[in-house]
């Protein structure tokens, strides 16, 4: 592992206050490699955008982070918790050490400015010495770093097509250089090729800028093929995490093992996919116990009382770590191989009247 | 018994331009759909498969009958569609849309919304639709019916939304279903659910399916036939297994190397593809000449600026419209 450069500790985001308050991020706890590509996936709901926000801290009420901390390591200087952050210094953290590339970019940038006005916004924000000439200059660099010719500084968001927005999304986020970039589900909205076209283009920039990407997605496929190491969200919890080969080889949690097959292959034998009975929880009430066990086809007793923590499920690969009972050694003696959950998987798409 | 060998619907050389710039002296069209043609056969799922812009989606309008075809023939069993009046076609051919979000109604409850389409088309009366209603539900898998029939669409998740509209489209009882990117908008976890339902409803009742999407590996999965479409031009054709491992037109395999595909991890040697920026999607007001693929094709020649490449029929009725293959065979 390289030295880190973001450290999470502990995060739990409510929304609301007290009794009220429904738990959108609850104790996750990952750090992040300089140069690294973390992914982060789950369902819709499951608190992954909120949990980048808050690493961001942009949230505001009724989110409200309830604990934890969040520490950032900049070149030579001392870890700077980004939530003990305000004024100032919050401002000149941000784009400076980290952006974001939102999840529409049509929404994302400003409508009724061209995209030259919206590089002005930043670099006379943050680089308040720099002349209108360097700014420009600047910005047709970014642009053309992304693959936006030159003469489309002058253009309006509604002028560009989708993917040609989220490039300029991308270019604002890189103007200051930043160490940290994370990418909110960029390519949601976007059909393959030109994801394709602006994922290729992701993995040559951070080639060549060497900063740290946390990526955001429902589309586990995407991280399988560019992430470094992946973590998986169900429910505000982290129930995965993992170095992607592990994860492609061997999904341990049931609901990793559930996304992970939940798209059909493209190539090789055809054969029956099931996906995930059910749907995401409702945050307000959540089952007791492991959130997923409703929709787990491996659950037993223990799954509906006590909350999974995360932790090594095979010595063997210590840095694979689920939050299962299965693999805990004094509930079920032996754990499950991938075969038991997929035929778990099977058994329960049956029960449901499926055919297989 | 419907006889699953004789085409339910077919398409031939469907055309739709769309009026732009009325202000000019001369009027311009966006060719939206250029020389369309296809068969839908019952209980065979066909997919019509092409990136943003390339057409799939006025077909499907076109033949739902929200917009008219400026040119082409379409024919309802044997009959001529538009000399069906507009309610005895959609009779037998209703539309799933891409949106679950936007395609119900938000003021009224999941009852409303299936009883409509039961009064509507004469399979009910107002007075006798309530008992319907929870076998509807039931077949789209929908439990317990009683529970979401007064929940109005805000209470339901993206999952079960997609579901009630599919159940919409079956009240009506038709035989052609229209399914507009009936997963996109949905998290992939539950895409498969929805397909694998679709999968048992065109077996059951012996429906004709016409899936659009632009997710390649959902075709290969979901339907029999696939037909891929660029920019308002059909360039290749077939069975889903031929066109999906044995592309043969650049476009196809375009889409293909484009397709996220994590198998790609089980060799170490297989390198993640990267594809340089070609461009997109052209104008449809001014389309380029002959092939419109030509300006993004690596394997463009001369010819493919000249005219558009006619059929090349290859074995097992996989065909294909390209200069390239054409020179080859």
């Amino acid at each position: 592992m390289s030295d880190p450069i973001l450290s999470v500790q502990h995060i739990s985001i409510d929304y609301g206050f007290d009794e009220d308050a429904t738990h959108a991020v609850t104790d996750v706890s990952f750090t992040l490699g300089r140069g690294e590509f973390l992914g982060l996936a789950g369902e819709s709901g499951c608190g992954k955008s909120t949990l980048a926000y808050g690493i961001a801290n942009i949230l505001r009420n009724p989110a409200n982070i309830v604990s934890g901390e969040i520490l950032y390591y900049g070149k030579n200087t001392p870890p700077t918790n980004i939530l003990a952050l305000s004024g100032a210094a919050l401002r000149a953290f941000r784009w400076n050490e980290l952006a974001i590339v939102f999840q529409s970019a049509m929404n994302a940038l400003n409508p009724v400015l061209s995209l030259r006005a919206q590089f002005r916004d930043i670099f006379t924000t943050h680089r308040p010495h720099m002349s209108r000439k360097d700014i420009d200059q600047r910005a047709v660099e970014l642009l053309q770093m992304v693959g936006i010719a030159p003469d489309r500084l002058h253009s309006f968001p509604h002028e560009l097509s989708g993917g040609m927005r989220q490039r300029a999304g991308i270019a604002l986020a890189l103007a200051l250089n930043p160490d940290i970039i994370i990418m909110d589900e960029p390519t949601t909205a976007l059909d393959v090729v030109a994801q394709r076209e602006i994922l290729s283009e992701m993995i040559r920039l951070r080639q060549n800028l060497q900063f740290s990407v946390i990526f955001i997605t429902h589309d586990l496929s995407l991280l399988l093929e560019l992430a470094d190491n992946v973590a998986i969200m169900y429910a505000g919890r982290i129930v995965e995490y993992g170095d992607r080969r592990n994860l492609y080889t061997h999904a341990r949690h049931p609901y990793s093992y559930g996304l992970l097959h939940s798209f059909p292959p493209l190539r090789g034998p055809a054969k029956k996919v099931f996906g995930i009975a059910g749907s995401p929880p409702d945050l307000r009430a959540l089952p007791q116990g492991c959130a997923f066990h409703p929709r787990c086809p491996m659950a037993f007793a223990a799954c509906q009382s006590a909350l999974p923590i995360l932790k090594t499920a095979d010595p063997a690969f210590p840095a694979q770590q689920t939050a299962c009972h299965l693999y805990d050694t004094a509930l079920r003696a032996t754990p499950p191989t991938e075969e038991d959950i997929a035929a778990a998987y099977a058994a329960n798409s049956q029960r449901r009247g499926m055919r297989v | 018994m419907k006889d699953v060998n004789t085409p339910i619907l077919t398409v031939q050389g469907l055309q739709k331009y769309f009026p732009v710039g009325q202000f000019g002296l001369r009027r311009r069209y966006l060719r939206a759909v250029e020389d369309v043609s296809f068969s839908l056969y019952p209980g065979k799922v066909t997919a019509l498969v092409g990136e943003s812009g390339s057409g799939k989606t006025t077909v499907a309008r076109v033949l739902a009958r929200i917009y008219d075809p400026t040119s082409g023939k379409i024919s309802l069993d044997g009959q001529d569609a538009g000399a069906i009046a507009p309610r005895a076609y959609r009779r037998k051919v209703q539309m799933i849309f891409q949106d679950p979000f936007s395609s119900l109604n938000p003021a009224t409850s999941i009852a409303y919304t299936l009883s409509r389409p039961l009064v509507a088309h004469g399979h009910a009366t107002f007075s006798n639709v309530h008992q319907f209603l929870p076998e509807l539900l039931q077949r789209v898998s929908l439990t317990p019916a009683e529970q979401f029939l007064k929940k109005h669409p805000h209470e339901l998740s993206g999952g079960q939304r997609q579901r009630v509209a599919i159940a919409r489209a079956l009240a009506v009882q038709p035989e052609i279903l229209l399914a507009d990117e009936p997963v996109s908008m949905l998290d992939v976890s539950i895409r498969l659910d929805i397909l694998n339902l679709m999968t048992q409803l065109k077996e059951e009742e012996k429906l004709a399916i016409l899936f659009i999407t632009h997710d390649i590996a959902s075709a290969r999965y979901f339907a029999e036939e696939t037909l891929v479409m660029y920019a308002g031009q059909m360039v290749e054709g077939g069975s889903s297994e031929e066109v999906t491992q044995q592309p043969k037109h650049p476009y196809t395999q375009l889409l293909l190397s484009a397709a996220p595909d994590p198998d790609r991890l089980a060799d170490p040697a297989a390198e993640i593809p990267v594809l340089p920026a070609r461009g997109e999607i052209p104008s449809l007001v001014n389309p380029p000449s002959g092939c419109r693929f030509h300006p993004r094709c690596p394997l463009a020649m001369d010819v493919c600026k000249e005219r558009f490449p006619q059929r090349t029929n290859l074995e097992n009725g996989h065909w294909v419209h390209c200069h390239h293959v054409q020179s080859a065979e």
